[in-house]
C-alpha cells in the first residue's frame, strides 16, 4: 500500500436523536427505492436485513465503494457511512469525503416522506472509525496518529470549536473515537 | 478496487505453517495471473471456489430493481473471477470450521473480519461453517491469512471437493454416545485436505460423523459419506470403530445413504474412505452435473458393487502414516472442564431466565455440567457478540465452542453453578434467545439475500415464522414446540427441508403475468435418527401463506394424533389427501389489483421476479486435475520469472524445474492411476508412459522437449546463477507448453476413435 495514504477504510456515524421514532421496517423501501433511481454517487447494489439481531447492523445499503446502514451496534441507532474501497485521497480529504456522504444520506432519509418529522440527528457528536486493525491500531499510539488530521478534517467542516475526544479502551475494537461538537454542526 | 491493506501478510506471516503460506501466497499469484487475463475463467473460479471464495447474488452485473432489471455497472468493466461473474461484484467466503469446533481467539478474528471486510455479520450455516458476505476477491488473500494465523483454513470450503467435516456437536458430553467422534472428524478432515485423490471429483463431497445412531445430530444419512459411532468386541477386547454410509445426499433429487460396511475399524476409516473417494474420482459423473454427486453412482452401481470397487481399490493403496498416527492423540483431544462441576443447578425467579433455562440447557453425560445453547435468529452473529462469546469461552470452559448444523452455537462444559452467572452474561450480549430446538428455532439457507440460485426468500420467511411462533409458543403444547421447521430458497435443499417435520423450499408461479413468490411444502421429513426419513412436497403455498399452513398444520396436528404419535407418523396416517384438503384454499392469489403484497417477497418490498436466479456455483467448474496442474506449472513458471528479476537464480532454477514436475504431474494423470509421489517416480512414470511410447514427441520437434525435463531432473541439485536459471526457465516454458500439445493430441485421438 505504498502509494495509498496511511488512513483508510474510513467510518463515519451520526446518532439518531429518537430512536423509538424510527421504524426499521420502512428503511427498506427507501433504500430500494434509492438502488432504483442509483440516488448516490456510488454504485448501490442491495439491501441486508439485520433487523433480527440484536444491537446489530441493522439495515445496511450495499454499495461499491461504501455501506450504508441504520446502524444499531451497542444499541445506538445512526446512520453510518462504512467506506469499503481503498481512497487515493489523502486522510483530512477522506475524512471529510465520508463526513460529507454521511450528511448527504441523513438530509435525504429525513426528507422522504416516511420520515419526514420524524428522523432527527444528533448534532453534537460524532463517531469516528478506522476500519482495519492495522492501520488503525486501538491504541495511544494508533489515536495519537489519527488526531492531527481528524483536528484538520474537523476544522475544515465545522469551524474551530474546543472539540472532545474519547477513545473506545477495548483493545480489540477497533479504532473508533467519539467526537464532542460543543457547538453543533448543521446536516 | 485495491486489495485492501496487504500489510497483513508481513503481521500475520510467521502465524502459519509454511504450507499454508505458500498455499495463499499462491492464491494471490493466482489473482494477480486473472487479472492479467493469464488464467481461463472456469479454471480461476474452479481455484477461488477451492479457497471457498463463493459467488453471490447480481454478480452477473444485472439486478432486478422491481421495476426493471438494471445493470450493475462495477468498475472492473470486462473484469471476470469466473463466467458471467463480475469481478468487483461482491462474493460470499465460506469458512470451514471441522465438527463446528471453534476457540476463543478464533471467535476474535471471525468478529474482526466480519467488521472489516463483511456487513458486520458471521452466519453460521446449515453445515457448521460459518459464512462472511459481501466480499470483495481482492480482499480473500488477507482475509485468509489472518485466518490461517489462528489455524482456520477456507481451503476445499467450496467446489468440487471434500468440504467441511461435520460432526454431532454434543460429541464427547451426550449420554447417548457410543463414544467421542471429535478426534476421527479432525484426523479425517486433514487428512483429506488437498489429499491427492481428492482432487478430480465431478461435484462435491460431503462427510459427517454421528456418536450414537438414534439422535439427529450427525445427519448421516443425508450425507455423501458417513461414520455412525460403534463398538466390537475382538479377542475379548473392545475395539472401536464405524458403521460406514455412502451416497446419501439432498438436493433435487434426496437419497438415503446406503450401508457401505456395519463395522469399519478405527485404523480403517481414512484408508476406505480415501478408497470411495477414489472410486468416486475415477468413475463419478463429470459432464451431467446433475448427476454427478456419489449418490448417483452408487445407485447406477449398485452398493454391493460399488463396495466391491471400493475394497478393490483399498486393497491396491500404498499405506499412509497418517492412516493411524493420529491414534495415539485421542486422548490429548478430549476436552476437560475448566470449573468444577457444580452439584445443583444454580436458578432465579426471572421468568425469562426460567423460559430460556427450559430449552437452551442440555445436561452433559459428566455429573455437574451443561451445554448451554445459543439459539442465532438466522444464523447471525456480530463481531461484538463474538467478541463477548470468547470472553464467555474464556471464563467458563477451556475456550471452546462448537457451532451447530441448527444454525446455533454451543458452549460446553458450564458447571451448572455457574448458569444463572453465564445466563446474565449471554443477556448483555443479546445472546440468550430462548426456544433453541423447539419449532421457534427455524433454520434457513441465505436463500435471495445472497444465494445465486435463491426462488423465494427463505430467510425473510424463517425470520417471519420465528416471530409468529415465538409470540405464540407460551401456550404451545409440547408436541407443537418439539416440531422441526426448515426452510430453503430453492429445492437444493440447504436448508434441510426434506429432514424437517415442516419443510419449505422456495419455487415461483406465474399468475396473470404476474410472478409470485410460493414454497412448497414439504411433510414427513424425520430430523431423528441421522435423517431417518425424508418428507414429499404436498403442493406450493404462495410465500405469504405460509404461516398460515403452519397455523393449520400444527393445529390439525394436536387435535388428531394419537397419544405420542409423531408429525410424520400423524401425516402418514392421516393421508395426503386429507392433509392437502386442510391448506387447499391457502393456494389461491388474490389479484395483482386486489392485494399486491402476494406479489412480493418477505422482507422484499420490490415485486417479485425470477430475473435475479442466475447460475449457481454449488456445483463448482468441471476442472480436470490436468487443467489444474497444468494452470499451477504456469504460476510456478510466473513465481521463477519473478525471482529471476529479483536475482534470485538458485530459487528461480529450483521454481522452474517444480513448475515442469507439476506439469508431467499433469500429464500422467490422464494415463495413470496412481501417479507418483517422488520426483524420481514421476521422471520414470513420465519416461515410460510417454516418452519411450513417443506419445509426448512433438511432430517436429521429436522428444526434444522431453529431454529437457529429463536433463533438469539429472541436474536437479545445481545452485543456478543468472543464465542457467534463465535457460531453464524458456526450457520449463517450452516443456510445460508441449505437455499442453500433448494433452491436446491426446483428446483428438480420442475423439476421432
Amino acid at each position: 500500500m505504498s502509494d495509498s495514504p496511511h488512513l483508510q477504510h474510513i467510518n463515519i456515524k451520526l446518532f439518531i436523536n429518537d430512536s423509538a421514532e424510527i421504524d426499521l421496517e420502512k428503511t427498506i423501501p427507501l433504500f430500494h427505492s434509492w438502488i432504483q433511481d442509483q440516488s448516490l454517487d456510488d454504485l448501490l447494489i442491495d439491501v441486508a436485513d439485520y433487523r433480527h439481531v440484536p444491537s446489530g447492523p441493522g439495515v445496511i445499503l450495499v454499495g461499491h465503494n461504501a455501506h450504508y446502514s441504520f446502524d444499531n451496534a451497542e444499541g445506538e441507532l445512526g446512520i453510518l457511512y462504512n467506506r469499503k474501497t481503498v481512497s487515493e485521497s489523502d486522510p483530512v480529504e477522506q475524512l471529510c469525503q465520508a463526513a460529507d456522504v454521511v450528511r448527504t444520506v441523513c438530509r435525504m432519509i429525513a426528507e422522504d416522506d416516511a420520515f419526514k418529522g420524524r428522523f432527527g440527528i444528533a448534532t453534537d457528536r460524532i463517531q469516528v472509525l478506522v476500519n482495519d486493525r492495522l492501520l488503525g491500531t486501538n491504541d495511544q499510539e494508533g489515536f495519537d496518529r489519527l488526531l492531527p488530521d481528524l483536528s484538520a478534517a474537523l476544522v475544515r467542516m465545522f469551524g474551530e470549536q474546543d472539540y472532545e475526544f474519547e477513545r473506545a479502551l477495548d483493545p480489540r475494537k477497533r479504532l473508533s473515537v467519539m467526537v464532542r461538537i460543543p457547538q453543533g454542526f448543521t446536516l | 478496487m485495491k486489495a485492501s491493506n496487504p500489510q497483513w501478510r508481513e503481521r500475520v506471516v510467521d502465524e502459519m505453517s509454511a504450507q499454508l503460506r505458500d498455499e495463499l501466497d499462491q492464491f494471490e499469484t493466482e489473482i494477480h495471473l486473472k487479472k492479467q487475463g493469464k488464467i481461463d475463467d472456469r479454471v480461476f473460479a474452479e481455484t477461488r471456489l477451492r479457497r471457498g471464495a463463493y459467488g453471490q447474488r447480481y454478480d452477473n452485473g444485472r439486478r432486478n430493481d422491481g421495476v426493471k432489471t438494471q445493470t450493475l455497472e462495477f468498475p472492473c468493466g470486462s473484469l471476470t473471477k469466473g463466467p458471467d461473474t463480475a469481478w468487483d461484484a461482491p462474493g460470499m467466503l465460506r469458512i470451514k470450521i471441522p465438527y463446528g469446533g471453534l476457540n476463543a481467539r478464533q471467535l476474535e478474528v471471525l468478529g474482526e473480519l466480519a467488521e472489516e471486510y463483511s456487513d458486520g455479520i458471521a452466519h453460521v450455516t446449515t453445515r457448521q461453517c460459518i459464512q462472511l458476505h459481501f466480499i470483495h476477491i481482492d480482499d480473500t488473500p488477507t482475509i485468509m491469512r489472518r485466518l490461517a494465523a489462528v489455524g482456520i483454513t477456507t481451503r476445499e470450503a467450496c467446489g468440487n471437493s471434500v468440504r467441511n467435516v461435520t460432526a454431532c456437536p454434543y460429541s464427547g458430553i451426550c449420554s447417548d454416545e457410543t463414544f467421542d467422534v471429535t478426534p476421527y472428524a479432525h484426523a479425517l478432515t486433514y487428512h483429506l485436505l488437498g489429499h491427492p485423490d481428492c482432487q478430480n471429483f465431478g461435484r462435491k463431497f460431503k462427510p459427517a460423523f454421528s456418536g450414537c445412531k438414534d439422535q439427529p445430530c450427525g445427519l448421516v444419512k443425508m450425507h455423501d459419506v458417513g461414520f455412525i459411532a460403534a463398538t466390537r468386541e475382538v479377542n475379548g477386547e473392545v475395539k472401536r470403530g464405524f458403521e460406514m454410509y455412502v451416497g446419501g445426499g439432498l438436493g433435487a433429487v434426496p437419497r438415503q445413504a446406503k450401508l457401505l460396511s456395519d463395522f469399519v475399524s478405527e485404523e480403517e476409516i481414512l484408508p476406505l474412505t480415501q478408497a470411495v473417494a477414489r472410486v468416486f474420482g475415477r468413475l463419478g459423473e463429470k459432464k451431467n452435473r446433475g448427476k454427478a454427486r456419489i449418490k448417483f453412482l452408487v445407485e447406477k452401481l449398485g452398493i454391493e458393487e460399488f463396495r466391491r470397487l471400493v475394497m478393490e481399490e483399498r486393497a491396491v493403496m500404498a499405506p499412509e502414516a497418517a492412516w493411524t498416527s493420529y491414534l495415539k492423540d485421542l486422548e490429548a483431544r478430549r476436552e476437560e472442564p475448566l470449573r468444577e462441576p457444580g452439584t445443583d443447578l444454580v436458578q432465579s425467579d426471572d421468568p425469562d431466565f426460567l423460559a430460556w433455562s427450559k430449552t437452551n440447557l442440555y445436561p452433559q453425560k459428566q455429573e455437574g455440567f451443561v451445554a448451554v445453547i445459543l439459539s442465532l435468529p438466522l444464523g447471525d452473529l456480530t463481531a461484538d457478540q463474538l467478541r463477548a462469546l470468547a470472553d464467555i469461552a474464556r471464563k467458563y470452559t477451556n475456550e471452546t465452542v462448537r457451532s451447530t448444523v441448527e444454525q446455533n452455537i454451543l458452549i460446553r462444559w458450564v458447571s451448572r453453578a455457574d448458569v444463572v452467572s453465564i445466563y446474565e452474561d449471554l443477556k448483555a450480549v443479546g445472546l440468550v434467545t430462548p426456544g433453541a430446538g423447539t419449532i421457534v428455532d427455524v433454520t434457513s439457507c441465505p436463500g435471495t439475500d445472497t444465494c445465486k440460485l435463491g426462488i423465494s426468500s427463505s430467510r425473510g420467511l424463517a425470520a417471519q415464522l420465528r416471530s409468529r411462533l415465538t409470540e405464540k409458543s407460551v401456550q404451545m403444547d409440547q408436541a407443537v414446540k418439539d416440531l422441526v421447521v426448515k426452510v430453503s430458497g430453492c429445492f437444493n435443499s440447504c436448508g434441510g427441508h426434506h429432514v424437517a417435520d415442516l419443510g419449505f423450499y422456495g419455487v415461483s408461479r406465474s399468475i396473470n403475468k404476474h410472478s409470485v413468490p410460493h414454497f412448497q411444502v414439504v411433510l414427513g421429513g424425520q430430523w431423528s435418527e441421522n435423517a431417518g426419513a425424508y418428507g414429499l412436497p404436498m403442493g406450493p403455498i404462495p410465500s405469504k401463506r405460509i404461516p398460515d399452513v403452519v397455523d393449520r398444520l400444527t393445529q390439525a396436528y394436536l387435535e388428531k394424533k394419537e397419544g405420542d404419535e409423531s408429525f410424520k407418523d400423524f401425516v402418514g396416517r392421516v393421508g395426503k389427501a386429507q392433509i392437502k384438503s386442510l391448506i387447499q384454499d391457502l393456494s389461491v392469489v388474490p389479484g395483482y389489483d386486489e392485494d399486491r403484497s402476494f406479489y412480493s417477497d418477505w422482507g422484499d418490498p420490490r415485486e417479485f421476479s425470477k430475473d435475479d436466479i442466475g447460475i449457481g456455483e454449488c456445483a463448482g467448474e468441471v476442472v480436470t486435475a490436468f487443467t489444474f496442474d497444468l494452470t499451477s506449472a504456469e504460476r510456478m513458471l510466473f513465481e521463477a520469472q519473478l525471482k529471476l528479476e529479483n536475482d534470485d537464480f538458485p530459487k528461480a532454477g529450483v521454481q522452474a524445474f517444480e513448475a515442469m514436475v507439476r506439469a508431467t504431474t499433469g500429464l500422467l494423470r490422464l494415463k495413470v492411476p496412481n501417479v507418483g509421489t517422488t520426483v524420481d517416480s514421476v521422471v520414470d512414470q513420465f519416461r515410460k508412459e510417454y516418452f519411450e511410447t513417443e506419445i509426448f514427441f512433438d511432430p517436429y520437434a521429436r522428444g526434444k522437449f522431453g529431454q529437457y525435463f529429463f536433463d533438469a531432473a539429472s541436474s536437479q541439485d545445481r545452485v543456478h546463477d543468472h543464465d542457467s536459471a534463465h535457460r531453464l526457465i524458456e526450457e520449463a516454458s517450452l516443456f510445460v507448453e508441449a505437455c499442453h500439445s500433448c494433452a491436446g493430441r491426446m483428446s483428438e485421438q480420442a475423439a476421432a476413435s
